[in-house]
Order: C-alpha cells, then structure tokens, then sequence
C-alpha cells in the first residue's frame, strides 16, 4: 500500500445521510432539556469551588513542601555544624596527645643535636615539668 | 473549532437549543466518521451518533471550558458510547454467531462506502487493530487532530500518543501488507 496516508485522508469524505442529520438534530433540540438556568448556576458555582479548592490544596501542599525543605534544610546545616565541632574537637585532641606525646620527643631530639648536654637537660626538664 | 466557540457553548449550557445546533451542525461529521469506522454499519453508526449528541445536550453543564475543547468531550461520549455498544453486542451475541455477524457487518459496510479497493482494504484493516490503535489512526490520520487533542481524549500523555501512533501505523502496514500477499 504505497498511499495509505491518501487512503486515510479520503475516509475523511465519508459523510452523514442529510435525512438523517435533519431528523436527528431536529429530535434532540426538540428534547427537553433537565437543565435550567438555576441548574446552569448552580453547575457553574460547582466548577468554580474545584477549581478553587484545587487551587488551595496545591497552595497547601507548595507551603507544606516548602517548610519541609526548609526545616531539612536547618537541620542539615544545624547537623553540619555539629560535625564540623566533633571534627575542631578530634583534631585538637589529636594536637594535644602530639604535642604531649610526639613533639617533645622531636624537639628533644633537634635539642640534642644542636644544644650542649646541659642546655638540653634544662630543656628537657622544663617540657617535662621538673 | 467554530468562531466565537466559547460563546456559542455558554448560550447552549443557559438552554439556547440553536447554539447547540451550530455545535451539532460543526461537529456530526467527524463524530459519525469515528463511530462509522468503528462499528462497521450505517444504521448503527447513526443511532450512535444521534445518542452521543443527545447525551452531550442533556449533560452539557457538565462540560467544564477550562482545559478540553469541545471536539474532546464530544468523542470521549463517543467512545465510550461505542464500548457500551460492544459490551451489549458481546452480551447478546454468542460465540458461534460472531464470525457470521462481523461478516455481515462488513458486507453491510462494504456495500454503503467508496468502492474503491484500496480504501475498503484500509478501513477494513483499521477494524482489525486494537480499540486504541483503532482510535489514533482515525483520529490523527482521518480527522486530522493535533497530538495533543488525542491525549485529551484518549486520557494519555502527548508522548504515549505518539508511540502509539508509530505502532497503529506499523501495525495497519502489516496487516494491509499480509492482506495483500494473499
């Protein structure tokens, strides 16, 4: 089939009996409608409430998503701080235990190698609280 | 769509019958081409037709502006008039009568179109796919709507529309290209 879209586009010509369009028309406006104007109103008013209440309860759920995100957001940052405190703390007790345990020992050793034997010890003593 | 549509469709919901002639008159056609191709037979297709109308002027309120346009409401009345009509059919009709029935039916069908052969092979094939494929074909390639008016109707994305319009056409080559390899 080499024209199909062709093919398709004539079914477009493909019309209704007249009679029947006069008939069938005819009949239906001719039907009474269960409708009124106090209907239409009211019909009207419904549309407008949806459209309101949905309107307010994506309102609703932008400012709930917007408080969760924020409040996630403060704890995060709150959260953040406090690790970066654990982190200060860990490394000025690993300073500390250094200073205590390591420098001294380097600094005894640099001492040792430049300081005569009583220079060093007074060093040594200070460092060591004597 | 008609000039001045919106207007025409508030006067027809206030009870202006003659508005909603002018939407009858605008809209019959492409309704009946979509039903006719879906149901094979005139006099079905007609009584179809005038129900779908007559449904679409006593529920009108119903129809809410915002969002859909007319042509759209009108032919989801429409399919789903034609699926209760199937689902009766089914029903009424047991399993030994169907072949003969849809034989009539195409017969019927065939007798009251173009007698052109490639057009009776194309609508013939169109039956032969399924309910949505069936929908898209006559939809985008008969009447022409955009893609994003079928996926009003068809309740789907615009981009699940266009896959299924690759499949319908891929599928419709296949069946016409068996059909005439026999």
């Amino acid at each position: 089939m080499k024209n199909l879209f062709k093919n398709l586009e004539d079914l477009r010509g493909v019309n209704p009996n007249p009679d029947f369009l006069h008939r069938s028309k005819t009949e239906i406006l001719a039907t009474y409608q269960t409708h009124s104007s106090t209907s239409f109103r009211i019909s009207q008013f419904k549309n407008r409430l949806v459209e309101s209440l949905s309107f307010a309860a994506a309102l609703g759920l932008t400012s709930l998503l917007f408080y969760l995100t924020m409040s996630g957001l403060s704890g995060s940052s709150s959260t953040v701080i406090t690790q970066q405190d654990k982190i200060q703390f860990d490394i000025q007790l690993r300073d500390a235990k250094y200073y205590k345990e390591v420098a001294p020992n380097v600094y005894m050793v640099v001492l040792n190698e430049n300081m005569e034997e009583e220079e060093f010890q007074e060093e040594l003593n200070k460092l060591l609280g004597k | 769509m008609l000039d001045d549509e919106k207007k025409i469709i508030l006067r027809a919901q206030k009870g202006e019958a003659e508005c909603f002639g002018q939407l009858y008159d605008h809209y019959v056609a492409q309704i009946y081409r979509f039903v006719l191709i879906k149901v094979s037979h005139r006099q079905e297709a007609e009584d179809l037709t005038h129900e779908v109308f007559l449904k679409a002027w006593q529920s009108i309120n119903n129809f809410n502006q915002r969002g859909f346009p007319f042509s759209s409401w009108l032919y989801r009345i429409a399919r789903n008039r034609v699926i209760d009509y199937y689902r009766t059919k089914k029903e009424a009709t047991s399993i030994d009568e169907v072949g003969e029935h849809k034989f009539k039916l195409a017969a019927t069908f065939d007798q009251e179109l173009d007698q052109q052969s490639n057009l009776d092979l194309v609508k013939t094939a169109i039956t032969q796919l399924n309910d949505e494929q069936q929908n898209i074909i006559i939809l985008r390639f008969i009447e022409d709507l955009s893609t994003t008016e079928i996926a009003q109707i068809t309740n789907k994305s615009e981009g699940a529309v266009r896959l299924m319009q690759y499949r319908a056409i891929r599928n419709l080559k296949n069946i016409l290209n068996n059909e005439e390899s026999i």
